[in-house]
């Protein structure tokens, strides 16, 4: 087996136990059915692209698009325990750079963005009516690994950073609260959007991939999906270079 | 053929002190290494230096042949280390934490799955294989870390304090399979503060202190330097002060260590034994002081210990 699946292997063995993948599945399904179908109650249809669909075929796409969120802050969350725990220090020692480290760590965060992704599609099926293409289809898998790459370097990035559990997660829940709420997820950005927070969607990455992946399932590509595809691509570039910086400066806990 | 060369080593974190200052020492392949020193000597920074963890700031090292500053990768191929630091996967069980540990080395499966049985056996972890790490003692955790690190066929082990928490009966054991690896060819770079274990285990010691080596030899060599000193232990029930300016204006080259607790005895090192007997003798006789804890001991590594790096009492000294 290759060094970096070997790591992704260790990474996924001893963090992906069922409590987690429950939590992880449990949060966004809860998100998909109980808010898909009460504010569809409230928002029978909406129009996107100009297309007549349920509120819960809206929000679909944008619980997927989540996933990244989840695959990304696992990513800090790990290599922030790596170092807590000792591993990372132990792993150092052995025939590991600190590089194949952070791609291992990045892979197994994909294969659990995927693994959620694909979790949601099949849960909102029943509820919403899907058209995709295979072009689509590819578009979602680029558009989930940029996205997971770009939150997965700021996690990481974080995790490498700050030194106590409690900042850690007072941070990370504050980002994964402003990142999911002021994009696309849950509502259009539009005209009457208050100015202030529409900035905060139009910077915000999830706003992207999710944008992508909404065109996608509701196979409604265009141009402007170049333009997602384009800005994420550079994003994970800006993203990984800091979390690389970042990495770089852990300093191993014992001192003498 | 050398295992590990080093010459001149120095490491400094602050770009001011130096961890290491000057550090030149050289294992011989087979060789139980011991490395002490106090809290702070500079024993873990050396591993760290050695191990390819952090980059030295001025010297060489070489490792197995390859230089430290250039082949992490190639060294840390064959080498295996047990940090001070306790590290172990705690959602998985003892046997899944070796196991995972195996897969990161690349060992084949079925290899591997004889290895670990071998492993829990010898390390006694048998009964607890399928016990979750975060639910097991501190003395069978660091056995699970040491039970892993064997888990590779590395050519160089570095061992740091790897028996703290364990009992003594557990610690005479890892330290016997310490010994058979050294027969079998595998070289052992022991650090310890642990002066017993260090007699009982190594072949050769360096002595370090404040980032400095202040001795390399055997441990018998060692002992002999010192063998015409003799330590005497002493306690009063009343009042100690006044027989140490007594010892010390009347014998030469004496050294007297105050303990840190009224509880404890005097350790007086001298090369004089009759002499400083007399004077004990006397002073108790003259002033009808009786004797709480009275002992005269041969050097033991820890006086030589002691001696070379000041001891704990250092500015107590006398």
């Amino acid at each position: 087996m290759n060094k970096i699946f070997r790591l992704t292997y260790r990474i996924l063995v001893s963090s992906m136990d069922l409590n987690t993948i429950g939590f992880f599945i449990m949060m966004p399904v809860g998100y998909l059915i109980i808010m898909g179908l009460m504010m569809g109650s409230i928002v029978p249809y909406m129009y996107y692209n100009g297309l007549k669909i349920s509120y819960i075929t809206f929000i679909a796409p944008g619980i997927v698009a989540d996933q990244i969120l989840i695959g990304g802050s696992l990513a800090g969350w790990i290599l922030w325990q790596d170092k807590r725990i000792g591993m990372l220090e132990q792993i150092f020692s052995m025939p590991y750079t600190r590089f194949d480290y952070l791609i291992g760590n990045l892979i197994s965060m994909i294969i659990v963005t995927f693994g959620g992704a694909m979790v949601m599609t099949f849960v909102a099926i029943p509820f919403i009516s899907l058209e995709i293409s295979i072009f689509g289809l590819f578009l979602v898998v680029v558009f989930l690994v940029l996205g997971t790459f770009i939150f997965g370097s700021i996690m990481l990035a974080l995790g490498a950073i700050v030194k106590s559990n409690q900042i850690f997660n007072l941070v990370s829940n504050i980002v994964f609260f402003i990142v999911t709420f002021a994009s696309s997820v849950f509502y259009p950005l539009t005209s009457d959007t208050p100015i202030l927070l529409k900035i905060v969607a139009e910077v915000n990455p999830l706003t992207y991939v999710v944008d992508g992946i909404r065109s996608a399932y509701l196979n409604q590509i265009g141009v402007n999906d170049l333009f997602d595809f384009i800005i994420l691509l550079v994003l994970s570039f800006v993203f990984m270079t800091i979390a690389t910086i970042a990495y770089r400066k852990i300093k191993l806990s014992a001192t003498v | 053929m050398n295992v590990i060369d080093t010459k001149d080593l120095k490491v400094s974190y602050d770009k001011k002190n130096y961890a290491l200052n000057g550090i030149s020492i050289n294992v011989k392949k087979g060789e139980i290494f011991g490395f002490l020193g106090p809290n702070g000597a500079g024993k873990t920074t050396t591993i760290r230096v050695l191990t390819t963890l952090i980059k030295p700031t001025e010297g060489e090292a070489y490792v197995l042949g390859y230089d430290v500053k250039k082949n992490g990768v190639e060294i840390r191929q064959r080498i295996g280390v047990v940090l001070q630091q306790p590290s172990y996967e705690w959602s998985l069980s003892v046997e899944k934490n070796i196991y995972v540990y195996g897969v990161l080395w690349g060992i084949d499966k079925k290899i591997l799955l004889k290895r670990i049985d071998q492993l829990l056996r010898d390390f006694d972890l048998l009964d607890i294989r399928k016990k979750y790490a975060a639910d097991i003692s501190i003395g069978q955790r660091r056995r699970l870390q040491l039970a892993r690190e064997l888990v590779h066929d590395a050519d160089l082990l570095f061992v740091d304090e790897p028996t703290i928490g364990l009992d003594p009966i557990i610690k005479r054991k890892v330290l016997d399979y310490f010994k058979s690896l050294a027969k079998d060819g595998k070289t052992i770079f022991f650090t310890t503060h642990n002066l017993e274990e260090a007699d009982y285990i190594c072949d050769r010691v360096a002595i370090i202190n404040n980032g400095r080596i202040h001795v390399v030899d055997t441990v018998e060599n060692l002992k002999r330097r010192y063998e015409k000193e003799r330590t005497v232990e002493i306690l009063f029930n009343d009042g100690n002060e006044s027989i140490i300016n007594k010892l010390k204006d009347n014998i030469k080259n004496i050294k007297i260590y105050v303990p840190e607790t009224k509880d404890e005895p005097y350790r007086i090192v001298t090369e004089n034994l009759p002499e400083t007997l007399e004077i004990i003798n006397d002073f108790i006789k003259n002033n009808g002081y009786s004797l709480q804890w009275f002992n005269i001991k041969k050097t033991e590594l820890e006086e030589v210990f002691l001696d070379i790096v000041g001891g704990k009492t250092n500015e107590q000294n006398i």
